[in-house]
């Protein structure tokens, strides 16, 4: 049995068609897979099959100690995008449930080189001139 | 994405209780800015942009 029930498959790909730009989706797992860290691989694989401006890179935690550290991902399974460069989005653990609608609209602003914000928040985000880490903790659904 | 300076995680606590118990955490969703200043609950995206700004000390 796949990660995504065939009927949300459809729902997905459905969505996924209107990705504008091509979107890169990064992941961290280990040789020796965490079961979430599996089931994230296979999620994000099948999520990734919809659509072919969507890209899959999957890397290792451990032995890309290296790569992680650049991404500044410090646990796994971690999840990021990429749309012409890092956007800064990181999911850690997996992306199921409420996440995955998240996850699916973050994959479309990403497409859109666009978060979606009003003109007001991306102004008063213009002042950030250091760097900013937000962690928002959220309960599975 | 707004802003090449700000990373965005989302961390299903679950799976990373330590940070839970690092953080606090009592109610979900719980915002944690630059380690130190927290949002608890869902806010606007204008409430949130305000509460980084005052996390790096601006106005």
């Amino acid at each position: 049995m796949g990660a995504l029930k065939e009927k949300d498959k459809e729902k997905v790909a459905n969505i996924l068609k209107g990705i504008e730009k091509d979107v890169k989706i990064v992941m961290f797992t280990q040789e020796m897979e965490c079961p979430r860290c599996e089931m994230t691989r296979l999620m994000l694989e099948e999520v990734s099959g919809l659509s072919d401006k969507l890209s899959l890179e999957v890397h290792d935690f451990v032995a890309e100690a290296d790569l992680a550290k650049k991404y500044g991902v410090d646990k796994i399974p971690a999840t990021t995008l990429f749309g012409d460069r890092d956007y800064g989005i990181r999911f850690y653990g997996v992306p199921a449930g409420y996440e995955f609608n998240v996850l699916i609209e973050d994959i479309m602003d990403a497409g859109k080189r666009n978060p979606g914000l009003s003109e007001e928040v991306m102004t008063e985000l213009a002042k950030v001139d250091r760097p900013v880490h937000m962690q928002v903790l959220i309960s599975p659904t | 994405m707004a802003s090449d300076y700000i990373t965005a995680d989302m961390v299903e606590s679950s799976e990373f209780s330590f940070l839970v118990v690092k953080y606090n955490v009592h109610g979900v969703p719980h915002t944690v800015i630059n380690e130190e200043h927290s949002i608890v609950g869902a806010q606007s995206e204008m409430e949130f942009a305000h509460a980084i700004i005052k996390a790096i000390g601006k106005k």
